[in-house]
């Protein structure tokens, strides 16, 4: 990955952990910023959460090593790491109050009096709990506890705050908020964040950087944008989003291109990729970037076949079924159909067009075999 | 990035004291103190019992006391022999029937064979669970029913031979039976209604069911003794209403096989309703619903329905009340008389009671341990299997 | 809810099998009830025998009992040997029991087994055992017969039941709330008595009082293991055998079962209360 150790706040160097004879996680490398908002994305059971344990200190690794603030602290106690974590359905304390459960850590380090009371204070401001120090967590909502939770962690100042799908209990229109929310209070203090979530949107959200895991293996660690445009494995681009992959035979190569012929004017143009393999190679393009109508040339052309449609608030997703073999998904906005002369409806024959530039060229499609399109997409 | 080739774990940088050893070890440190007063007060007094009944430990100190109580003086295994084999013939098969022997034998090793079977093989196990455990109380029950109604026994100080205790047991377990059957009998109503006919505050309800249960054992057998005596409650009640002559009072009420049985049941009820009231309120209620759509009767449902998915805790509930009941000596002691007396109070005899033989009381206790044992071990075994309904 | 409940009583029993049902649970709580408020009515009767009809009303048994000084050194013995078997017995069943529902270690479930045997090895069997290993003449554990010997015993049958009642309350509890507690700082120690420690303090409770009333109800054990000074259980049932002090042990017998059925409501009402304090986690 790149970048030397002594660069990274949080620095995990050839990490295993079995459990039995089961790879949780396998030789795993991350190099994560001081200041950075960082997200483990993946489908449950792909090692995220082991992960995360391992950076608080509640697993120890089989193998490798794991450095905070430069400092390895591999077999170090949860106790005495300088992390805190936010747990999954909170595991809030509930025999104490509200201020009880934020100024626990404080008391238990033996901070004084006057300073506890200040510092927890504060962290109430932080996460706008302000008025409930007397409750206890059971006669509060999901969102109040979610707050407690952070407040109870950032209240230490912790070198990093790891965060176990702390949305997960919320409803969605908590969630969306929460995202806000966390990425403001991520930004005013300035704290790294550790994020472990299996919604590729919440990671996309609020992330510097991601990285994608599946089944202990870490798949790309880019920023969402790169990960969404630039998805460096199948299963990658199947998992930010919707994706369409494509396998492309390169028929020629021309100015730059690789262009496939598919027999009656139809064609699928990519861009060449840079080492110029030859074989076959895995294309993605995204849902949106699939139009019924003409776009500028060069550009790919095929005909097909609607199986379904549908409706989904601002846009309508259309799977179709090509003549070549295999199916793609098309998402239009609702507002752009309305100005469509006539609906697209189920059995019809349309001819769908794409730019060159939306087709991204993954890899050569053997080096992803075993991974194909469609395993692992839960979101 | 994208590792695919799975590389070759190096030798692992581990720690001599990883996190698993060290869990292991707490939890040993944090079980030790309790299992350490268990090894030296529960198993190893134990094991000295077993000592003296095979006659490597005897209460006499001297040769002349030695002489005084009978006591062994090195390994033997004549107390056990006289137990179980001479004594169990007499017991079983009466002194005549020696044809009977044979086929006796035969049944009882393939018993056995069964039940080591069962317990050790799994799939036996699961077959024949049921059966094996029905057939070990029925090789229970089976001598009692082959010896003449009405035998009666010397009194209790006066046991002496291997037959006599067997007999003894014998008649205890089914004492015990006797008084489990029906306290199941009238627990299964009662657990029912609690289940299915109360509408409001049901748990409350079982707290007054059950509470006595939690009270002096002793006080509530005392409380029959005043009821039930010569000259208790229920005769002094007929005395004044000139049912019954005073010199003349109901005699059984008190101090017979029938007031240990009666008060055993009282003692052990309120302790049954329990398990039983938990299978069948951890039934899903649905079921009965579907049973009547389905267009079964009350009773088909209760009978096709209710009662399979009870049943584990029935057979948890019977068993809850016979093992103690088995080694029962407070109650006989103090309404049994003459003709109630039960196993328990022999080894109390042997012990305490008079004649201070410890090596036949310890042969005494290490067979009814031995019963306990065996039984609460196959039925747990098959409960498990059987029916994870109970608690 | 209700109309389920509801459904559900019609289809278990008809409106009449209810009524039958009924009467019967009626007649079955005047059964269980009956004898020991028959003790409650008789302690204030002024007859020395027990019989029907009732003479008249005193306290005088009451009186007697209290002024017997032998009967207050054995309900003091009582009390105390009950107060040490409840600290000590769920003092070891707390332990154990953490280690049974938080730790994974070889042998744990033969360790579990073990710390419930002694609920089904019959009393008589156990009593016996001790007073072997406590003989007066060459005992095997030099502790004398008495009521150290008593205490022993009894915590011996009271730690299944700690167990019983503590092992599911701290199973209970959500593993990452230590882990939560340890996260802040908080050695293991400090994590179980800030945070595990209140949260199973009503289980707590309830082993201290069912400890206590264990021991102080046990009879056959204590009749094995006392010496000359006996137990109150013990006094009593010797009074019981010898039929002599009998109107003098009716009072105490009254105060017994009452004390009992405090005792047992108490714990009930605790475990409830902890219950709603908490928020029932099922």
């Amino acid at each position: 990955m790149g970048l030397p150790d002594t660069d990274g706040h949080i620095v995990l160097e050839g990490v295993t952990k079995l459990f039995g004879d089961f790879r949780a996680v396998d030789d795993i490398d991350l190099t994560i910023a001081k200041g950075e908002f960082f997200s483990l994305l993946g489908p449950s059971g792909c090692g995220k959460t082991t992960t995360l344990r391992m950076i608080a200190g509640f697993e120890e690794p089989t193998v490798g090593r794991i450095l905070l603030e430069g400092e390895d602290v591999t077999y170090v106690p949860a106790a005495k790491r300088h992390v805190n974590m936010v747990f999954q359905a909170y595991a809030l304390f509930p025999h104490m109050t509200v201020w009880d459960n934020i100024a626990f850590g404080l008391k238990i380090k033996k901070v004084p009096r006057d300073e506890t009371e200040q510092r927890v204070a504060e962290a109430m401001g932080t996460v706008r709990l302000e008025g409930m120090e007397k409750r206890r967590p059971g006669q509060l909502s999901g969102g109040q506890q979610q707050r407690v939770a952070l407040a109870r962690a950032l209240v230490n100042k912790p070198a990093a705050l790891l965060l176990d799908e702390p949305l997960g209990a919320l409803d969605l229109k908590l969630r969306k908020e929460m995202q806000l929310e966390l990425k403001r209070i991520q930004t005013d203090t300035e704290t790294t964040f550790v994020y472990v979530t299996h919604d590729q949107e919440e990671a996309l959200t609020m992330s510097d950087r991601i990285a994608v895991m599946d089944r202990g293996l870490v798949e790309q660690v880019a920023a969402p944008r790169e990960l969404y445009e630039r998805p460096a494995t199948s299963f990658v681009a199947g998992f930010i989003g919707v994706s369409n992959v494509i396998r492309l035979r390169p028929d020629r190569r021309q100015d730059g291109l690789v262009v496939m012929d598919a027999g009656e004017g139809q064609r699928i143009v990519a861009p060449a990729p840079a080492g110029g393999a030859s074989g076959d190679l895995l294309v993605t393009v995204r849902p949106e970037k699939i139009k019924f109508e003409e776009v500028g040339e060069p550009a790919s052309r095929l005909s097909a076949t609607v199986t379904d449609v549908v409706y989904v608030g601002s846009m309508t997703a259309y799977i179709v079924e090509l003549p070549i073999g295999g199916q793609l998904t098309i998402h239009r906005l609702n507002d752009e159909i309305r100005h469509a002369s006539r609906p697209v409806r189920v059995g019809d024959r349309v001819t769908l067009h794409w730019a060159a530039e939306a087709s991204f060229v993954i890899g050569p499609a053997d080096e992803t075999t075993g991974r194909t399109l469609g395993e692992g997409i839960e979101a | 990035m994208a590792t695919t080739a799975t590389p070759v774990i190096e030798a692992p940088r581990r720690r001599k004291w990883g996190r698993r050893a060290r869990e292991q070890s707490s939890g040993y440190a944090l079980s030790a103190p309790a299992v350490a007063v268990l090894l030296v007060f529960f198993l190893l007094p134990i094991y000295f019992i077993v000592r003296y009944s095979i006659g490597l430990d005897r209460f006499a100190k001297t040769e002349a006391a030695a002489e005084l109580t009978g006591e062994l003086a090195g390994f033997s295994t004549e107390l056990w022999r006289n137990f179980l084999g001479e004594g169990a013939e007499i017991a079983l098969l009466g002194k005549s029937s020696a044809a009977l022997h044979l086929p006796m034998y035969v049944v009882g090793i393939v018993f056995v064979v069964l039940v080591l079977g069962a317990v050790f093989g799994k799939r036996l196990s699961a077959r024949f669970g049921g059966w094996i455990v029905g057939g070990s109380f029925f090789l229970l029950l089976a001598p009692f029913m082959t010896i003449p109604a009405g035998n009666n026994l010397l009194r209790l100080a006066e046991l002496e031979s291997g037959g006599d205790f067997l007999r003894l047991f014998f008649r205890s377990v089914t004492m015990a039976t006797t008084s489990s059957v029906w306290a199941v009998a009238m627990a299964f109503p009662i657990a029912y209604f609690l289940a299915f006919g109360i509408r409001k505050s049901k748990y409350t309800w079982l707290l007054v069911v059950i509470a006595p249960f939690l009270t002096s054992y002793l006080l509530r057998v005392f409380a029959w003794k005043l009821i039930l005596g010569d000259q208790g409650l229920i005769n002094s009640a007929l005395f004044e209403l000139g049912l019954r002559d005073p010199d003349n009072a109901l005699s059984f009420l008190i101090y017979s096989q029938f007031t240990v049985i009666l008060v055993l049941l009282y003692a052990w009820v309120p302790f049954l309703i329990l398990p039983i009231f938990i299978a069948l309120e951890n039934m899903d209620r649905r079921l009965l619903e579907a049973g009547t759509d389905l267009g079964a009767s009350r009773l088909q449902t209760f009978r096709k329905v209710t009662l399979p998915i009870a049943a584990p805790g029935i057979v948890a509930a019977f068993l809850f009340v016979f093992i103690p009941s088995m080694g029962e000596y407070i109650t006989p002691s103090l309404v049994g008389g003459n003709t109630g007396y039960m196993f328990g109070q022999a080894i109390w005899v042997q012990f305490v009671g008079g004649t201070l033989n410890w090596q036949t009381g310890s042969v005494l206790s290490i067979f009814l341990l031995g019963v306990v044992l065996f039984l609460t071990f196959t039925t747990s075994k098959f409960l498990r299997q059987g029916g994870g309904a109970t608690a | 809810m209700i109309a389920r409940r509801r459904a559900s009583t019609d289809v278990a029993m008809s409106p009449g099998g209810r009524r039958l049902l009924g009467l019967f649970f009626v007649g079955f709580l005047v059964f269980l009830y009956l004898p020991t408020v028959i003790l409650g009515i008789f302690s204030f009767n002024t007859s020395t025998v027990i019989a029907f009809p009732l003479e008249g009303l005193t306290v005088d048994w009451y009186a007697k009992a209290w002024g017997n000084a032998e009967l207050k050194k054995a309900l003091v013995a009582s009390i105390w040997v009950g107060l040490a078997v409840s600290v000590v017995a769920t003092l070891l069943g707390v332990l154990v029991s953490y280690a049974l529902a938080r730790r994974s270690f070889r042998g744990k479930s033969v360790v579990s087994a073990f710390v419930l045997v002694p609920l089904v090895v019959p009393t008589v069997v156990l009593g016996v055992a001790l007073l072997v290993l406590f003989r007066p003449n060459d005992p095997v554990i030099p502790i004398p017969l008495g009521l150290w010997a008593v205490l022993i015993g009894h915590v011996v049958i009271a730690l299944p039941f700690a167990v019983l009642l503590l092992l599911p309350r701290i199973a209970s509890i959500d593993r990452r709330l230590e882990e939560a507690a340890q996260d802040l700082g908080a050695s293991w120690l400090q994590g179980f008595r800030r945070v595990v420690l209140p949260l199973i303090t009503p289980a707590l409770l309830s082993a201290l009082i069912v400890s206590f009333v264990i021991s102080i109800d046990e009879v056959v054990i204590a009749s094995f293991l006392v010496q000359d000074q006996v137990t109150l259980p013990v006094y009593v049932y010797g009074g019981l055998r010898l039929n002599v002090t009998i109107p003098l042990l009716i009072p105490i017998a009254t105060v017994m079962i009452t004390v009992s059925f405090l005792l047992v409501l108490a714990a009930e009402l605790i475990r409830r209360y902890g219950e709603r304090r908490v928020g029932v986690r099922q």
